[in-house]
């Protein structure tokens, strides 16, 4: 494989990786305990941003560069600093947002705590307003001595070994009682209550797990694209997100974790290879119809999503793993 | 400020004014529950939405064991009152016992964990999930709901999901809907819909059960199921507060009746009794 090719091949990967987590995290808030954040982008952000900072040392002579300061911590502080910078941001926003307040009216409020984020940290200097940051140095780039493409897949590899941990931390969630609570407070709050469960601490847990998952896959994110600024997280990053859950299969992680594959990835991906059309910047718009198209057929025609929530029985009883499930579902279509 | 002083004048009230029964049988131990002194008392209930009093001073008491029943024209104050009881709604004023404890402040789902269960009137069903994790879900005191339980693992609740697993196939037996178990539950029947909201209130391990209108829109056959079934559960001892609108349904559960309108209690007694009151028989019963 040419080292262009190999280049590109590792620059997906990390994508699907980080898309995944991002995906796990948005699914465990909203496909299982039923929470609208549309501000989940700006969680993600919140993990970038910490991750930057910390990654970043102090400036030298002549920099252009914006210093908040605490840094270089050695990977993989920033990483994990940002996974509890975002649980601790979730804490307070889920606090005030999550109270009180019917889940449609829920997310109009985090679509306006998005709007907020963007605002502010594009117009104050706090983290280097509209410009952002750059120049996040690559953790261990320099320890490991690995060529250009070297570091990529060591890199994706990094990724992958972050999906898979994040992977078993939520499926343990959702394969468990507390899932199941999630689950019916999802579907009807005031029944969950009636049988005794603290639904406010309940979906408090949930969105500040997903949050953390969000930072984490931010921090990864900005520490292999070295930079980041607030045009990279604007509100409609969420329906991308959403999208891919929705498309993928609401509830099911199997599920969401392809449709992290397929819709950021293959559908914003793929359009690059389209030949310009109209002008330069038209496919570029269509992408955002697309997407929107995309989540409105299946809402309509196929709201399950491709890979559907599981039927579930008592978890002590003997039940096939995903594989088992996967092949059931083929053998079915067949 | 004001429900919050008034809960406090009115537990005060509570204890001063409401000594008669309760104390002279050793007031609210365990003990004088069981011979039948009162389970859940409401004292000077109230409750407005708007300019309506929907709730108007409401002193109730309910004493454990039977079925108490709670009827009046629409508009009475019935489901109203039933979710101050619950929790689902605050007073304006006025107070709620349960089991001798004051629990007007409380949050529904501490009143829940104390054993004072409701079932809607519209079915509240978990639709996405199947009918034995409806009452799986129901299960009291589950460790592995807990980040203690996710952070230790399966180790320390599997037992306690294979006990519930236990008794709930259990319940669906009872209720004849064991081969719907793996069904998901938003595609039931409404009648069976109404049986999950009782199979479900039992999976709590209840103290009391508040039902409203529970054999609302299921038809007349399912319905004498569902009152055998509640028959059932009164002599296997719940106490139980029952809404509903058929007088047919009432007379054969009920022990005893609380007749509402406007928002006041009219009558307390009897099914019989009642109907020798005019008052009640010009309210409502005959229209």
């Amino acid at each position: 494989m040419s080292i262009g090719a190999q280049f590109y091949l590792t620059t997906i990967l990390v994508y699907i990786g980080i898309d995944i987590i991002a995906c796990l995290g948005l699914n465990l808030q909203f496909g299982v305990a039923g929470i609208i954040n549309f501000a989940f982008i700006a969680f993600q952000a919140i993990g970038a941003y910490t991750a930057a900072v910390l990654a970043l040392g102090p400036p030298f002579p002549g920099d252009f560069q914006h210093y908040v300061g605490f840094g270089p911590l050695p990977f993989p502080l920033p990483i994990l600093i940002a996974g509890v910078v975002g649980g601790i941001a979730s804490l307070v926003i889920g606090v005030i947002c999550l109270r009180r307040l019917r889940s449609d009216y829920q997310a109009m409020v985090f679509l306006v705590v998005s709007l907020m984020a963007t605002t502010v940290a594009t117009n104050t200097n706090l983290v280097g307003g509209a410009a952002g940051l750059s120049t996040v140095p690559k953790p261990l780039y320099s320890n490991l001595g690995l060529t250009l493409v070297g570091y990529q897949w060591f890199y994706a590899a990094l990724t992958g070994v972050f999906a898979i941990v994040v992977w078993l931390a939520v499926r343990r969630i959702t394969n468990s009682p507390l899932g199941r609570a999630l689950r019916a407070l999802r579907d009807n709050e005031h029944t969950a209550q009636s049988i005794g469960k603290n639904v406010q601490g309940l979906r408090l847990s949930a969105f500040i797990a997903g949050g953390v998952i969000a930072a984490i896959s931010g921090a990864l994110l900005v520490l292999f694209i070295s930079a980041w600024a607030p045009p990279g997280w604007l509100y409609p990053e969420t329906f991308v997100y959403f999208t891919a859950v929705i498309v993928g299969g609401s509830g099911n992680n199997l599920g969401v974790a392809v449709g992290a594959m397929l819709v950021p990835v293959l559908f914003l991906e793929g359009a690059r290879f389209l030949p310009t059309v109209v002008n330069p910047t038209f496919i570029d718009g269509m992408q955002w119809v697309a997407i929107g198209a995309l989540s409105l057929a299946f809402l309509w025609f196929r709201p399950v999503g491709i890979f559907p929530e599981r039927a579930r029985g008592p978890l002590t009883d003997k039940r096939g793993g995903q594989i088992e499930w996967v092949r059931a579902m083929l053998v079915r279509a067949r | 400020m004001g429900p919050r002083n008034a809960r406090q004048g009115s537990v005060i009230k509570a204890m001063t004014a409401l000594p008669n029964a309760d104390l002279a049988t050793g007031g609210n131990s365990a003990v004088s529950m069981a011979d039948g002194s009162a389970i859940l008392a409401t004292d000077g209930l109230t409750k407005s939405f708007g300019g309506q009093t929907a709730v108007d001073h409401v002193s109730l008491e309910v004493k454990a064991g039977g079925i108490t029943g709670v009827i009046g024209p629409n508009g009475a104050g019935k489901s109203t009152l039933l979710g101050l009881v619950a929790g689902a709604l605050q007073p304006d004023s006025g107070a709620v016992r349960f089991r001798g404890n004051d629990v007007t402040g409380l949050p529904t789902y501490r009143r829940a964990r104390a054993g004072l269960i409701r079932t809607f009137q519209i079915s509240g069903e978990f639709a996405k999930m199947t009918v034995i994790e409806n009452l799986l879900v129901a299960t009291p005191r589950q460790v592995g709901e807990t980040w203690r339980g996710y952070l230790l693992g399966r180790r320390v609740w599997q037992r306690q999901e294979a006990e519930a697993a236990e008794r709930a196939r259990a319940i669906l037996q009872r209720f004849s809907m064991a081969d719907k178990e793996r069904e998901l539950a938003g595609g039931l029947s409404g009648g069976q819909k109404r049986l999950l909201e009782i199979m479900r209130a039992l999976m709590t391990e209840p103290t009391m059960l508040l039902l409203d209108e529970p054999m609302a829109g299921v038809n007349p056959s399912l319905a004498r199921t569902v009152e055998d079934h509640l028959l059932e559960l009164r002599s296997d001892g719940i106490t139980m507060m029952l809404v509903e609108h058929e007088l047919g349904a009432v007379r054969r559960l009920c022990d005893r009746v609380v007749v509402m309108a406007r928002g006041r209690v009219l009558a307390d007694g009897t099914m019989d009794e009642l109907q020798g009151s005019h008052e009640v028989v010009d309210a409502y019963l005959v229209g």
